[in-house]
């Protein structure tokens, strides 16, 4: 998968758990999942638990607390699946 | 002295309910001990996690801290929490379709819910947060204002929330949550000493 699609991935897994609507149609790589989206902490555990199971990879808890903005939960997933990664 | 406090509807938690390997995720060994010995599993693990999110918040005023759900620990009893070298009491408050979690390492807090109806959460509980800790210093809740700094890497970009009583800092600890149809503050002094408490912190 390249970044767009990956982007795309995440935005959906996202969308369930937003309570702000507006944020999530102007949504970017800069978009704060806990600010922007208002996704809630408890929520945050969900994404994170789909994103493992949607592209097979682990994120640890210090990873998760680490993320603030879309765009950093699609780069941990381009690191986590790049060919060094998996190989 | 500090005080967290978190409030879930449990409502809109089954509306959607937890991936289900939520609770291996943000339980520990113990705690999923505890869940699966509860007659009312929902209402346990959300009671577990208000918990650990209130404790998160109390302490981040301490110092830093990440919020590892596994890392913060509550006892089988639900009295207290403990992250590495901090222990804070819990108090577990039940309603027909909420719990609340008030946590802190002082006296026990003076804390309030509210029905949020319409209104927006933010305004809703900043009204709730003025009430009360006019109730506490006997002062009108106008008089009171709610502010929230600038603090860069904060999950949203500001600080926690601090209380000012006619643009001035006053001595009393605040936390504020909100979720679903619920809104919950949590008011205790910064410091024990009566004096302390109109005087800037």
């Amino acid at each position: 998968m390249n970044e767009r699609e990956i982007f795309a991935s995440v935005v959906a897994i996202l969308t369930p758990f937003v309570k702000a609507p507006d944020a999530l149609s102007s949504c970017s790589a800069e978009t704060t999942i806990l600010g922007d989206l208002k996704v809630n902490s408890a929520r945050l555990v969900d994404v994170m638990l789909e994103m493992e199971e949607r592209f097979g990879i682990q994120v640890s808890d210090d990873e998760v607390d680490g993320l603030r903005t879309v765009g950093d939960a699609v780069q941990l997933v381009m690191t986590k699946t790049s060919p060094s990664a998996l190989a | 002295m500090v005080v967290g406090n978190d409030i879930v509807d449990l409502a809109l938690m089954r509306e959607r309910p937890e991936h289900p390997a939520f609770a291996e995720r943000v339980c520990s060994e113990a705690e999923l001990g505890v869940l699966y010995a509860s007659r009312d599993r929902a209402r346990a693990l959300w009671s577990l996690f208000a918990a650990k999110e209130a404790a998160y918040k109390a302490l981040s005023k301490l110092h830093s801290v990440r919020f590892v759900p596994r890392a913060f620990c509550v006892d089988a009893a639900f009295t207290t929490v403990q992250q590495a070298g901090d222990q804070l009491t819990l108090r577990l408050f039940h309603g027909a379709s909420f719990v609340h979690a008030s946590v802190f390492d002082g006296a026990s807090p003076l804390w309030d819910f509210a029905r949020r109806d319409s209104a927006c959460a933010s305004d809703a509980v900043r009204v709730l947060a003025r009430c009360l800790a006019g109730r506490y210093l006997h002062e009108e809740p106008g008089a009171f204002s709610v502010v929230r700094d600038r603090a860069l890497g904060a999950w949203d970009g500001y600080g926690p929330p601090r209380l000012l009583l006619r643009g001035r800092p006053v001595g009393l600890d605040v936390s504020l949550s909100h979720h679903g149809r619920y809104v919950a503050c949590a008011v205790e002094r910064r410091s024990g000493s009566e004096r302390d408490l109109l005087v800037s912190s």
